[in-house]
């Protein structure tokens, strides 16, 4: 299916990258479906709300600039994504980058995206770790992750 | 805003379904318990706030993505 972008123009894009959020994002409850598009600019995709062209986040793995990333949710927290229960679902997790105060670049960890490739589904989280904050500073703690590395070997 | 007088242990309904308890209160804390469906998101509104914020910050307003790796 083709759909209008703001940031990509006219994109053709497939079914399995379709999502439906049944409890839109926090503060946007409107948006239910949105399709998840590879940037093409590591680690960066978008997430591109279906009804209004003009409307994507960048988004990305938060395992780029923090390997253990754990979503620390309640199992309630997930029931939009209708997985089956007793059964191993794979489940995708993405955090919302702001790169609208560049130089800064933040990504929003206390309020993580999960999708279900299998059903479709996603939902936006608040993950109950207190260390997660909405706007963690991308670049320095890639450095600090950097740093940390080197120092160890 | 609907302002009610409760005391420990009396409730409060919303909805026929969701009921909220005062379940203690100690000085200027006050522990509230929520009876509610498991499909009703309840998040404390500072934090619910603090990421609604973020998530309106957050809209792509420029189409360059800066490189970050």
């Amino acid at each position: 299916m083709k759909i209008k972008t703001t940031v990509l123009g006219e994109v053709e894009i497939d079914e399995r990258q379709v999502f439906d959020f049944p409890c839109g994002l926090l503060g946007l409850p409107e948006l239910t479906r949105f399709a998840l598009i590879d940037s093409g600019h590591p680690p960066y995709f978008y997430l591109q709300a279906l009804t209004e062209p003009y409307l994507s986040f960048a988004v990305m793995s938060p395992e780029v600039f923090r390997p253990d990333y754990r979503l620390d949710v309640d199992e309630a927290d997930l029931l939009p994504l209708d997985m089956e229960p007793g059964k191993d679902t794979e489940l995708l997790v993405f955090v919302i980058v702001n790169f609208n105060e560049t130089p800064m670049i933040t990504a929003n960890l206390q309020g993580p995206l999960v999708f279900n490739k299998q059903t479709g589904k996603g939902c936006q989280c608040i993950s109950g770790n207190p260390e997660y904050k909405t706007r963690h500073d991308v670049i320095a703690e890639l450095a600090a992750l950097k740093n940390k590395g080197e120092s160890t070997c | 805003m609907l302002i009610l007088s409760r005391r420990k242990n009396e409730s409060i309904i919303i909805d026929d379904h969701i009921r909220i308890t005062v379940v203690d209160v100690c000085g200027e804390t006050v522990k509230i318990g929520i009876d509610a469906p498991r499909s009703v998101q309840i998040f404390r509104s500072e934090v619910y706030d603090a990421v609604k914020r973020a998530n309106l910050d957050s809209v792509i307003e420029k189409k360059i993505l800066p490189p970050i790796l």
